[in-house]
């Protein structure tokens, strides 16, 4: 275990979690976006995370492997993948986007975007980006206490 | 420049050997031993040899603890900062008291030897 | 050079690149939300690694035998007080949508990074001259 790792594994928590809440303010500021610039309607967008695990530290050799995971190095990020279930239909003929053809005519497809659903998201993102700010806060103070030994 | 090793080690060995072969102090030493009836000691390592067995032994945790710091600069991540502190704290400690204990000794010699 | 100087002026060389990594750290975060701006990083430790290695190797490697200035010498023995930090563009990391790869999280943890590996390398400078003090005293 080195220095600053448990630094570096609260810095990759506290990227991920920035990464979160600029995609949910994307989502909350298109909640009523008809279209979009290359044609197609707005879905709402999800991140996909995933834990680093090359090179675990601590691994003991002869432990198989689901018994003994040994610590990690952090989260990153992997895609950001688009939700493409149907969105809301509201009935109005006379909106510039309506469907013209089909089952559907005359109704406009908002997108899939729940606002309550995104604004608890925010809610967890920030919480978890106060609990990785503690970790480091934390690790910086037993840091300077092992630098008082023998002061 | 010389290392602060060096001059410890200087005074540690002229101090032991002066103590040791001055036949004074080993006359001396021999009417304690019989007043005390002391008969059988053992044939172990003398006197100068067990100084400068401790002097090494502060010597090796003042080289430990240079490599350390060797290690923190050239690879930060293999080395935590307990390590550090704690290989200080014990040279620091270690020469401290060796630095003690020659400085009593050398203070026992000079009675010894200049007060009649 | 024997091994005070030698400890002391290696603190000094890693206490002089704590530095410099500090204000390039604090340069990226000013610049985070500068369009087409790239972050930079300072190289050191991998240099200074080699240059001790090749110390520690130098009595057993190879060397070429050389009559004049001209010769090509195998390298045997870099000195490493000729190791410089460098300060080098990271363009390979991957960016925003306006060209910017500063992550800002990230580079607020190389600042307090900076700052507690500075700490530590002033207590182990500081241990070195008090040793001095103890038998000198």
């Amino acid at each position: 275990m080195g220095l600053f790792t448990s630094i570096n594994i609260a810095a990759t928590g506290m990227s991920v979690e920035s990464l979160r809440r600029d995609i949910i303010s994307d989502n909350i500021a298109n909640a009523s976006t008809t279209r979009t610039a290359d044609g197609g309607k707005f879905k709402k967008s999800t991140l996909i995370l995933e834990a680093i695990q090359d090179d675990l530290q601590y691994r003991n050799p002869f432990v198989p492997a689901d018994k003994d995971s040994g610590v990690g190095k952090g989260v990153r990020a992997l895609r950001v993948e688009k939700d493409n279930s149907q969105g809301r239909l509201v009935y109005d003929p006379t909106h510039p986007d309506a469907i013209q053809t089909g089952p559907n005519t005359g109704y406009v497809e908002y997108p899939n975007v729940n606002i309550v659903n995104e604004m608890v998201n925010l809610i967890s993102a920030s919480r978890a980006y106060e609990a990785n700010a503690t970790v480091i806060q934390g690790s910086k103070e037993m840091f300077q206490s092992a630098l008082q030994i023998g002061k | 420049m010389i290392s602060s090793l060096d001059l410890l080690r200087y005074n540690a060995s002229t101090t032991a050997s002066n103590a040791v072969s001055s036949t004074q102090l080993s006359k001396a030493l021999e009417k304690i031993k019989d007043g005390l009836g002391i008969t059988n000691t053992e044939e172990g390592k003398s006197f100068d040899n067990y100084l400068l067995d401790a002097i090494s032994y502060v010597n090796d945790s003042q080289n430990k603890s240079s490599a350390l710091f060797e290690q923190v600069i050239i690879d930060p991540d293999s080395v935590d900062a307990h390590d550090v502190t704690i290989a200080m704290a014990e040279a620091n400690l270690s020469l401290s008291l060796a630095q003690a204990v020659i400085d009593r000794m050398i203070k026992g010699w000079s009675e010894i030897t200049t007060t009649r | 050079m024997n091994s005070f100087t030698r400890s002391v002026d290696l603190l000094h060389r890693a206490m002089d690149v704590s530095t410099l990594r500090y204000s390039v750290s604090a340069n990226n975060l000013a610049n985070a939300e500068v369009p087409n701006f790239k972050r930079t990083t300072v190289n050191f430790e991998a240099a200074l690694k080699e240059a001790i290695d090749s110390e520690k190797n130098a009595k057993d490697s190879f060397v070429l035998k050389t009559s004049d200035d001209r010769h090509i010498q195998s390298k045997t023995y870099t000195d490493y007080r000729t190791v410089e930090p460098r300060r080098v563009l990271d363009y390979a990391t991957t960016s925003d949508a306006n060209g910017n790869n500063v992550d800002a999280e990230a580079e607020a943890m190389n600042i307090l990074k900076t700052q507690l590996n500075y700490q530590l390398l002033t207590q182990m400078q500081s241990f070195q001259f008090s040793q001095m003090h103890i038998v000198l005293k």
